[in-house]
């Protein structure tokens, strides 16, 4: 290890509906990542990712941090959080930026006129700009580009998704993480890391759709040609099955969530319309038979709207998913959902494995921890290119290649 | 006089023109050239000669008024100047009023040029003898006092006009159809709910039904109320296969069924618009839902028509008329004929017991008004009783205290099954 690199941890936090997550990571001398550990705790105060109960959710942020710090055996001052709400809207814009040099040849600082230009334009009130990405580049109308720099055009167009949300709302999340006192370094969107933990850069060009089914919330990334095309967010999540089970038979929200999490399946197809589910006693609930097809068909018809609202979203792209579609989340560990999205989408899908993570066995299993993961790959990534910069290495390097440029 | 509110008739209008004034009434007639209405003539109506610019490519006709006055300038919020425009452009007022049957006028109250043109405009119709029907929007309550305070006495003129007046209200828009957004994207919602509510009454009184009311009468029955406001109005909405009911849902649980403001009910009319599959027994299925819903014992009458653009579209406007309250009228006036006469001209008698808190003559008295005190007071009870013991199935149980999660009208923190009519078996073992 060289003397310019100290050995500190990167911390990422995700405050979901139903769990609070935390992951603790160093960056390896190799410049890939470790995962010292991870933590979960119950969620509080947290309604479809948005903070309802502001005091609930300050304890239960609280006690998820002492935790993680007692069982990874790290103290936790600063956090990358995942970022998720309802109330998060991508949308499409474009600036543009005439070329009037002589040669029209568009050089860096033209790339970077476009990104500001972008960053300059205002949210409406009330609402917060969260991230804009560029999507794609185009020189006097022509096929979408890369990278721009060193074509020749008289017009270059820049394609950018934006991403914002309602201020408040926001600004609710981040006082909620402030308040024992830590720090927030960086933050990006939940679907988008979730796809970075899961997705290889060949499923990225190929086509693939990531669908993280959370508790409160579905979110779904599509990227193609290696980079991301669209996201979205659907208020809707396992919640809500645990809801309709309840509703639908009069069973209390304990009970049903446990047997969604047992017994539960969405495919009622070949189930036995006689077949009897024993939901047994517990404090004060005394025991319930319950059909299991009549089960399969709420839990079936929930996740089924969900799958169709995304499908109604994505319109025409539903034909790019070249490398299918990755489910991820904790809804993804409901029995026949696989089979469910590729009726729905009519393309293969399956349950998505952090295989090209390093970390415990257990933990990279666990779908419903590839957003949390994610961000700290991400964040891992972030760190390894700034102490890259810092380094004197990095900086002898970046020395020589101006001189290289000048003499040659 | 009994009117029979099934009977298909030729509609009572032919031709409505739908009249936006000042900015947010151009705005909706905006949106409302979109629709492309064959039956409704649009028109823009301001003092501001930039504003009417920007929206000239709308392809709506657009008349600058008051350009001695103000020079092509705006009111600057003085309802005043708005009324002063319309005064010096009263010709071209009288030109927009006449050679149709029905005028929608719609407008923001928010103290500029709708503000002041708004009352203008109605004297002239009244001349004209042309009825007019006003869409307003109401600012919001955090607004200026003075804005406020323009929009209650616009509103308050309107009704002394004996013109039904429709009041989409910004905070009852941000606090049902747009929380938690924007104070643009709440006006946005505010003028599709006047364009959808101006659409259905204009489809209702202008086209052929398969379920016809009585267009003349149904003015009546609105010019006897006056003033409907958000708490009387219901809009369901939706689309698919089982629109009407994902529509109805919609409407059963909107502010008329919270009834906040404990009215009393003397009636109900429902519109039902829907595409080439909609049928009578549909109409007839909701509107006895609608009946059941309100616990009272009221009368309800339905209109529906057919549009084929709908195709699986269906949208529901519910209109509930409360019992008047007694302070409006003078013990002595009340007793006049001219009070009564609307009553029995209009639809209302269709509602057998509607005229009833109207024309209780006897009720003037200290013992009579004790007596229908004491009425109201059982009637709003016999409601709390009914709440008390219907079933929370249209609820959204523990999102309840959430923003709701809409997607094509319908409300996806209800539950899926229900939503769609599944019944679940359940298990006698």
């Amino acid at each position: 290890m060289g003397f310019w690199r100290k050995d500190k941890h990167v911390v990422a936090l995700e405050v979901g509906t139903c769990k609070i997550a935390v992951a603790v990571g160093s960056l390896g001398s190799d410049g890939g990542m470790n995962i010292l550990g991870t933590s979960e705790t119950a969620s509080a105060g947290v309604r479809k990712g948005e903070i309802v109960d502001p005091k609930a959710a300050a304890v239960a942020l609280r006690d998820a941090i002492l935790a993680a710090e007692t069982k990874i055996g790290v103290t936790v001052d600063e956090v990358n959080l995942v970022l998720s709400g309802s109330h998060l809207q991508c949308e499409e814009r474009v600036t543009v930026k005439e070329i009037l040099r002589e040669d029209n040849h568009i050089i860096e600082a033209d790339v970077a006129e476009v990104h500001h230009m972008v960053q300059e334009q205002h949210e409406n009130a009330g609402r917060f700009r969260v991230t804009e990405m560029p999507r794609s580049y185009s020189i006097d109308g022509g096929e979408p580009v890369q990278d721009p720099v060193g074509m020749i055009g008289r017009r270059l167009e820049a394609v950018f998704m934006v991403v914002h949300g309602v201020q408040g709302r926001l600004q609710n999340f981040v006082k909620c993480v402030h308040e024992p006192g830590i720090a927030i370094v960086d933050y990006a969107l939940g679907p988008v890391v979730a796809a970075e933990a899961i997705l290889n850069e060949d499923q990225k060009q190929s086509g693939a759709l990531v669908i993280d089914m959370g508790g409160g919330l579905t979110h779904y990334a599509f990227f193609c040609d290696g980079r991301l095309e669209k996201m979205g967010v659907v208020g809707i999540g396992g919640d809500h099955v645990t809801q309709d089970i309840s509703r639908a038979f009069h069973l209390p929200l304990r009970q049903s969530e446990q047997i969604k999490c047992s017994m539960a399946t969405v495919d009622d197809d070949g189930l036995d319309p006689e077949q009897v589910l024993q939901v047994p006693a517990s404090n004060g609930f005394a025991g319930k038979n319950i059909y299991a097809k009549s089960l399969a068909t709420v839990c079936r018809l929930r996740v089924e709207e969900t799958l169709e609202i995304i499908r109604e979203e994505l319109g025409e792209q539903v034909k790019l998913f070249g490398a299918g579609i990755l489910l991820t989340g904790g809804g993804s560990r409901l029995k026949g959902v696989e089979s469910l999205v590729s009726s729905v989408f009519g393309k293969p899908s399956l349950c998505a494995r952090m295989h090209h993570l390093s970390g415990d066995a257990e933990d990279l299993s666990r779908p419903e921890l590839s957003a949390v993961l994610g961000m700290l790959l991400t964040a891992t990534r972030k760190e390894a290119k700034t102490r890259k910069l810092k380094s004197p290495l990095g900086m002898f390097k970046r020395a020589w290649e101006q001189v290289r440029m000048f003499a040659f | 006089m009994a009117v029979k509110p099934l009977k298909n008739t030729v509609p009572s209008f032919q031709k409505a023109r739908f009249i936006g004034l000042g900015g947010a009434g151009c705005a909706v007639a905006a949106l409302m050239a979109n629709q492309n209405s064959d039956s409704l003539e649009v028109l823009m109506c301001d003092t501001d000669h930039k504003l009417l610019g920007s929206l000239s490519d709308k392809g709506v006709s657009q008349k600058l008024f008051g350009p001695s006055t103000l020079k092509g300038l705006s009111c600057g919020g003085d309802a005043t100047m708005g009324r002063k425009a319309t005064r010096e452009s009263a010709s071209l007022c009288k030109e927009l009023l006449s050679g149709t049957d029905l005028v929608f006028l719609v407008g923001g109250l928010g103290g500029g040029f709708a503000t002041g043109a708004m009352q203008e405009f109605v004297q002239i119709a009244k001349e004209a003898q042309v009825p007019v029907i006003c869409l307003v929007i109401r600012p919001f309550d955090f607004e200026s006092p003075l804005r406020n305070a323009a929009a209650r006495d616009a509103v308050s003129d309107l009704k002394k006009s004996g013109v039904p007046v429709f009041i989409v209200s910004n905070d009852v828009v941000a606090r049902h159809q747009a929380e938690g957004r924007g104070a643009y994207e709440v006006f946005e919602c505010a003028n599709a709910r006047l364009l959808e509510i101006a659409l259905s009454l204009n489809q209702i009184l202008t086209q052929q039904a398969i379920q016809t009311l009585d267009g003349r009468k149904l003015i009546e029955t609105l010019q006897y109320y006056g003033v409907l406001d958000d708490g009387c109005m219901a809009l369901g909405d939706a689309e698919g296969e089982i629109s009407a009911e994902i529509a109805l849902n919609e409407v059963l649980e909107s502010s008329i069924f919270i009834n906040e403001a404990r009215h009393v009910w003397e009636g109900c009319i429902v519109f039902t618009t829907g595409g080439s599959k909609l049928t009578v027994a549909d109409t007839r299925s909701i509107e006895a839902r609608v009946k059941k819903e309100f616990a009272q014992n009221i009368d309800v009458l339905g209109g529906a028509t057919m549009d084929p653009a709908f195709e699986e579209r269906t949208r529901i406007l519910v209109l509930a008329f409360p019992a008047q309250p007694e302070t409006e009228a003078t013990p002595d006036a009340s007793l006049e004929a001219d009070v009564v006469t609307p009553v029995e001209t209009s639809l209302l008698p269709a509602m057998t017991r509607v005229p009833e808190p109207m024309v209780q003559v006897s009720h003037k008295n200290e013992r009579g008004r004790k007596a229908s005190e004491q009425q109201r007071t059982t009637k709003v009870e016999v409601r709390q009783e009914a709440l008390k013991f219907e079933s929370p199935s249209s609820s959204a149980g523990r999102f309840e205290k959430v923003e709701a999660t809409l997607y094509k009208g319908e409300n996806l923190d209800q539950p899926t099954w229900m939503r769609k009519g599944f019944d679940i078996r359940q298990c006698s073992v």
